[in-house]
């Protein structure tokens, strides 16, 4: 148990590391502002292998993740980059772009990931392409109908 | 009829004997409030439990709304979302839990099918 929280902690040290180098060649100094709670960084990790499905499920624990990074600093402005890794993740695609839509995140990029990870290949996406920019809204969603 | 084959012969339909079948289980269920799937979620892991693990488990359930804070240490992604910490290898089933066949799987009581 402990074991995979520190691989998987270890794992987002190292993107986070990464992350804030390329941000610092544009001029973004990330730990300061992570220390002046001017931006919160938050890494989704998906793991297939690790992963079973069983009956419905939808993205309510992302979007309750995002509503805390947000209100954690009150933040105006939210940037996922990338949902590819949830879409090669879990294996129900419908169900993912339907809960982007309600989370009014959607975007025409989104909606065309059809071979998200033939698209990634292909592109050989930077580790930080800031992919999309979303308006803060996360808690939106709340008893809407399914 | 005494031996100890770690596959059953016929398919699927056998518990499997070895490590899981004694091992002791330590389960999270990260549920969302009182939603539907929610509510099945933790109908349908308790009854697995109490027909598959009898006295040899642990189950936590977890409800995000009130407490947000833990999404992120486990990474939840997905709601309902069983996490089996141990035995390992830690596993994640998302869903309802209704499919019992991919629980039992997923917990590694059962093989494959």
């Amino acid at each position: 148990m402990h074991d995979d929280q520190t691989r998987t902690g270890a794992k987002i040290e190292t993107i986070n590391q990464g992350l804030t180098r390329n941000v610092a060649s544009l001029g973004f100094d990330l730990k300061d502002l992570v220390a002046h709670k001017k931006i919160v960084l938050d890494f989704v990790y998906v793991e297939r292998s690790e992963i079973e499905e069983s009956g419905e499920y939808d993205l309510e624990g992302l979007f309750i993740r995002l509503g805390a990074a947000i209100d954690a600093i009150g933040a105006k402005r939210v940037v996922l980059d990338t949902s590819e890794s949830l879409f090669s993740g879990l294996s129900n695609p419908a169900m993912l772009r339907a809960e982007f839509a309600v989370q009014e995140v959607v975007s025409l990029k989104i909606i065309g990931q059809e071979t998200a990870e033939e698209a990634q290949l292909a592109q050989g996406r930077a580790d930080m392409g800031v992919s999309r920019e979303v308006d803060a809204k996360p808690n939106k969603r709340k008893g809407v109908p399914k | 009829m005494k031996t100890k084959s770690p596959r059953p012969a016929q398919t699927g339909e056998k518990t499997v004997p070895g490590i899981a079948a004694s091992s002791r289980y330590i389960l999270k269920l990260y549920v969302a409030g009182q939603s539907p799937k929610s509510i099945n979620a933790i109908a349908n892991i308790n009854k697995i439990c109490k027909e598959n693990l009898q006295g040899r488990y642990e189950l936590e359930v977890i409800d995000l709304y009130q407490q947000p804070q833990l999404a992120k240490g486990d990474q939840i992604i997905a709601v309902p979302t069983l996490i089996k910490n141990l035995p390992l290898p830690l596993r994640r089933i998302i869903g309802d839990l209704s499919d019992t066949e991919r629980v039992l799987v997923g917990l590694d009581i059962r093989n494959t099918a």
